[in-house]
């Protein structure tokens, strides 16, 4: 069992973020110097401003670790806690799930079901009008996408 | 003198073309389906004329376009409203009003906010069509001017007019932009034809589309900064009072320097092809915040941030008529689309249209007028309906806006793999706005990065790799001292007493 | 689920097994579900009103008893769609609507879909390449621009809409028979190429007639030579007092081009059957002889002609041979 009585300082997170930031920077370097870095007589190649960017960010998410750790004291509280997190999950786990099932059964099934679970934690509605709202929310976004305007939205295997 | 006179029978006999009846509930019909596009978040207006295009093959084509040009006022005004309520730009242009209008609105004024948008957009959209009643040829010649570094210098200014966005972190500002120029990047580049940072991934090679990056670190990012502390989008009493939009219509012309700069910025940015209002929200609500004695107040609700984009953004739309119509060049993406119909229709845009079609080039800019004002008087009367919906509870209203941001997204290309983007982005929202790292300028660097190093590229192409060419032509000379000004004003304007000083103790 | 749903699941998914369900091979196929016809370009684009034009002229006509619906995946030049097309092997509703572009990119990169994959379906019009100039140029002949350009090499300017596309194979085809050098500028497209020429920042562009058109009557551009074995047919005055027919031909003008032409293709999804393929054939054939096709050929300044089946195969075995042959000069080959 997940235990939630976990403390994040922003120190840690500020300093996790800019790490992430930085990996970042050096992905677009490693990308970007797989092109022409050159500035030949017409002008900077595909891969100059690309290279140019990630320097710069690099650079930067470098001189934002050092402040980070230079303003150590000050970042001590926490930033984030085990409420948080399950609050979080609360939106992107469910979120999560019913995107991943969109490839198999469309958007209008997960949809419900995405509505439903929300109806259901928050409020104290029976199964049956939740099951009702579920089940009206697609089908008028169904009647607005595809009907009036004409957007063919994924549908997957089933519809 | 007799210019205008002559100018003004055209536009009398267009009023008359315009105000038949059947073009008349085709332009009602126009905005209704604009406003519904415009709310809705990811598509925008230059998908909604593009959806409603095939069902004007039967029209006549003035009304077809009548009707089209409705559909695109309708989802500017349409983008602003869940801008306001949600914090949630439904329309691209719309962006800039979320900086202030949703504090508005958090602060019980949404009523205000709306108004204020409302009316600022009527101003401009009448500036623009103003424009395209007596400017048309020669502001269409001054467009010919631009070349590519023209067009490079115009993307610096609009750069540096942004560039004190954002708020007190520079480092992290920084970052922000960079990340935001290397995202520019991904995908096809128009310059050398290779692919650019897709590692591999197909999907990458259209780009990320910065309507996808709004929707999910603004708009999704903000979601789950709301839930983190379980707290509710706060639903904000928010009935339209009828004497508050008076009163707050009224008050409009006391920005009267905001709205006449935001459409001047407007009007310039729909005029060239190839820019159009979201840039020119963009850089308007930059230089409001530039410019106004408070700046301060910016970002936390202050009426020139909502008047400025607003104004803004219409003046872009009407003006970008212009170069489509006289010169077949499409003045902003949506204007592209509506290209695509004159051609489809038999109609041959160019400096003929207006003498062999005088009927359809008037009676259109008849209907401008009186599709913009209609298209106000609609959504000021509509409004409430959608600041109803905010007081829905969280439960129900939440995963909805989570369903059509992943519908949005996905119909910017039809792609399911942008569904998955935009997800992603909205947990890069989370952390950037939880960690104080800005958005704003990200995403004004994904918009300009590609254009900007395009432009700069062709430039260079043009130059032979010198940089001397971006000094060559009066326009652009003018163009980039401005936006050297632009950015480094504020920060002269700070030390200037440093700087007297420093020069008196010289001389 | 309570067991509502799932009754109702069942019942749906039976119904739908059934319906896709392969019926027996008739010797006439006709398609079940709805038609989506691909454009591979942004709205408003010249693929777009080609689409566009073949939707009205079979809807109008009733040449196809369902729904066609346009959808847009223009992403990458039109790579999106044709990955997309790709992707759908064996389903005869899906139609990509296309120019050169289908064979000719894969030579430079690689795109994710493989040409051979694809069910060429038929070539419908093409679209002339003219060499314009600037009407301020001194240069008003074709010899007259290859002069300027032998004086100084890479001085001329020639605009284009992006790189190594229609517009930048035809320019390096144009250095290479006339023997000079110029400079190529890439712009996003056509259109912008026309303002840019219009506007004099560059020299000279190689768009095909419509995207011309406008600057051509205002006076701001001037045609040079249209690179096709024949003049083109229409001869109603379009601008400043000329008609299409007026342009000489770039054989007759000095310059050593017989024929360099923008198919507008129609491309399916690969392992189609012989009935499938059949039908569409007709369909296209119907398209070329109805109003609604003739009036966007000749808005547009195209010319129409119809290939399809071994026809348009060897076409394009021709184009691609001839691509390959300026991308290895220019060394713009794949693995390169």
């Amino acid at each position: 069992m997940l235990r939630l009585d976990f403390e994040i300082k922003r120190f840690a997170a500020e300093l996790a973020f800019a790490l992430f930031l930085l990996l970042i920077g050096v992905a677009a370097v490693t990308g970007a110097l797989q092109m022409n870095v050159g500035w030949r007589d017409d002008g900077p190649g595909a891969g100059f401003f690309p290279l140019l960017v990630g320097l710069i960010l690099c650079a930067a998410c470098i001189v934002q670790i050092v402040i980070t750790f230079k303003a150590r004291r000050a970042l001590q509280a926490p930033i984030f806690n085990g409420q948080a997190f399950q609050n979080l999950s609360g939106i992107v786990v469910p979120t999560a799930l019913c995107a991943a099932a969109i490839p198999l059964v469309g958007i209008y099934v997960p949809a419900a079901f995405l509505l439903a679970y929300f109806v259901h934690r928050r409020t104290e509605r029976a199964p049956l009008e939740i099951a009702a709202i579920a089940v009206a929310v697609p089908v008028a976004l169904y009647v607005l996408f595809d009907l009036t305007l004409e957007i063919k939205l994924p549908s997957g295997w089933i519809f | 003198m007799d210019f205008f006179i002559d100018q003004l029978g055209l536009l009398s006999d267009g009023f008359s073309v315009a105000l038949s009846l059947q073009n008349m509930l085709f332009l009602l019909f126009g905005v209704g389906i604009g406003i519904l596009v415009g709310v809705l978040p990811g598509l925008g207006a230059a998908n909604g004329v593009a959806i409603l295009l095939p069902l004007t093959f039967g029209l006549e084509p003035v009304t077809a376009m009548i009707m089209l040009t409705a559909t695109y006022w309708g989802a500017l005004l349409g983008g602003s409203i869940t801008s306001i309520l949600f914090n949630i730009p439904g329309e691209p242009a719309a962006l800039p009003t979320t900086f202030d209008g949703h504090p508005m609105a958090l602060q019980g004024k949404a009523s205000e906010a709306m108004a204020l948008a409302f009316s600022s957009s009527a101003v401009g959209a009448m500036i623009g069509t103003l424009l395209l009643t007596f400017a048309a040829s020669w502001i269409a010649d001054f467009g010919l001017r631009f070349g590519a570094p023209e067009y490079f210098a115009i993307y610096l200014l609009a750069f540096a007019s942004f560039i004190g966005m954002g708020g007190p972190d520079p480092i992290k500002t920084l970052i922000s932009i960079m990340v935001g120029l290397g995202l520019s990047t991904i995908g096809l580049d128009t310059v050398s034809g290779d692919v650019r940072m897709t590692f591999g991934l197909l999907d990458l090679v259209k780009g990320i589309s910065f309507m996808l990056v709004v929707i999910g670190m603004i708009g999704i990012g903000e979601l789950l900064i709301t839930m983190e502390s379980n707290l509710e989008l706060r639903g904000v009493a928010a009935r339209m009072d009828p004497r508050v939009v008076l009163r707050t219509i009224i008050s409009l012309p006391r920005y009267w320097v905001a709205l006449i700069r935001s459409a001047a910025v407007g009007c310039w940015m729909g005029v060239l092809p190839g820019s159009g209002a979201t840039i020119a929200s963009m850089m308007s609500y930059g230089f409001a915040r530039r410019f106004s004695a408070n700046r301060e107040a910016f970002g936390k609700g202050a009426r020139e941030g909502v008047v400025s984009p607003e104004a803004a953004d219409h003046a872009a739309a009407t003006s970008a008529m212009l170069p489509t119509l006289t010169l077949g060049i499409p003045g902003s993406g949506t204007a592209a689309v509506l290209l695509g119909g004159l051609l489809m229709w038999g109609l041959q845009p160019g400096p003929m249209l207006f003498v062999s079609q005088p009927d359809f080039v008037w009676g259109l800019v008849g209907s401008m007028y009186l599709g913009n004002l209609t298209a106000v008087v609609v959504v000021l009367l509509s409004a409430p309906l959608f600041a109803a919906i905010l007081r829905i509870p969280f439960a129900y209203i939440g995963p909805v806006i989570l369903v059509i941001c992943m519908i949005g997204a996905f119909a910017i290309t039809m792609s399911l793999f942008d569904i998955y983007m935009t997800l992603i982005f909205g947990l890069l929202g989370y952390l950037f706005k939880k960690l104080d790292y800005p958005i704003a300028p990200l995403v004004l660097a994904l918009i300009l990065g590609d254009q900007a190093e395009e432009s700069f590229r062709q430039s260079m192409i043009l130059s032979g790799g010198g940089i001397g060419i971006f000094w060559e032509s009066t326009l652009s000379k003018v163009l980039m001292t401005c936006a050297a000004l632009a950015l480094l004003g504020p920060a002269l304007i700070k030390n200037r007493a440093l700087i007297t000083s420093h020069l008196r103790n010289r001389g | 689920m309570n067991s509502n749903v799932k009754g109702r699941f069942f019942s749906l998914a039976a119904m739908v097994s059934v319906a896709v369900c392969p019926l027996p091979a008739f010797a006439d196929w006709a398609p079940e579900n709805d038609i989506e016809f691909v454009a591979t370009s942004k709205p408003g684009g010249g693929t777009d009103r080609f689409t566009r034009a073949i939707q009205s002229a079979i809807q109008n006509n009733g040449l196809v008893d369902q729904d066609i619906r346009v959808v847009y995946q223009g992403a990458a030049n039109g790579t999106q769609g044709l990955v997309y097309i790709d992707q759908n092997a064996g389903d005869p509703h899906k139609l990509a609507f296309a120019t050169s572009q289908v064979w000719m990119l894969p030579l430079t990169s690689d795109l994710g879909y493989d040409r051979n994959d694809l069910t060429p379906l038929a070539a419908m019009a093409f679209d002339e390449f003219i060499i314009w100039v600037n009407a301020d140029r001194p240069y008003d002949t074709v010899e007259g621009l290859i002069e300027a350009a032998r004086k100084d090499p890479k001085g001329i300017k020639v605009g284009g809409g992006k790189s190594k596309d229609a517009d930048h194979v035809f320019t390096k085809l144009i250095e290479e028979r006339a023997g000079v050098e110029v400079t190529y500028v890439p712009y996003k497209g056509g259109a912008e190429a026309a303002v840019q020429l219009a506007g004099g920042h560059v020299d000279a562009n190689t768009n095909n007639p419509a995207e011309n058109l406008a600057q051509w009557q205002a006076g701001k551009v001037v045609p040079l030579c249209v690179a096709s074995p024949t003049r083109m047919a229409d001869t109603g005055i379009v601008a400043q007092e000329k008609s299409w027919a007026d342009i000489p031909t770039c054989i007759e003008s000095g310059l050593d081009i017989e024929s360099f032409r923008f198919p507008r293709t129609v491309f399916m999804p690969g392992d189609l059957t012989e009935e499938q393929l059949a039908y569409w054939q007709g369909v296209m054939e119907k398209v070329v002889e109805t109003e609604e096709w003739q009036t966007y050929v000749t808005n547009s300044g195209l010319t129409s002609a119809l290939k399809v089946g071994d026809d348009f195969d060897a076409f394009i075995e021709d184009s691609e041979g001839v691509g390959q042959q300026i991308f290895e000069n220019a060394g713009w080959l794949k693995g390169n």
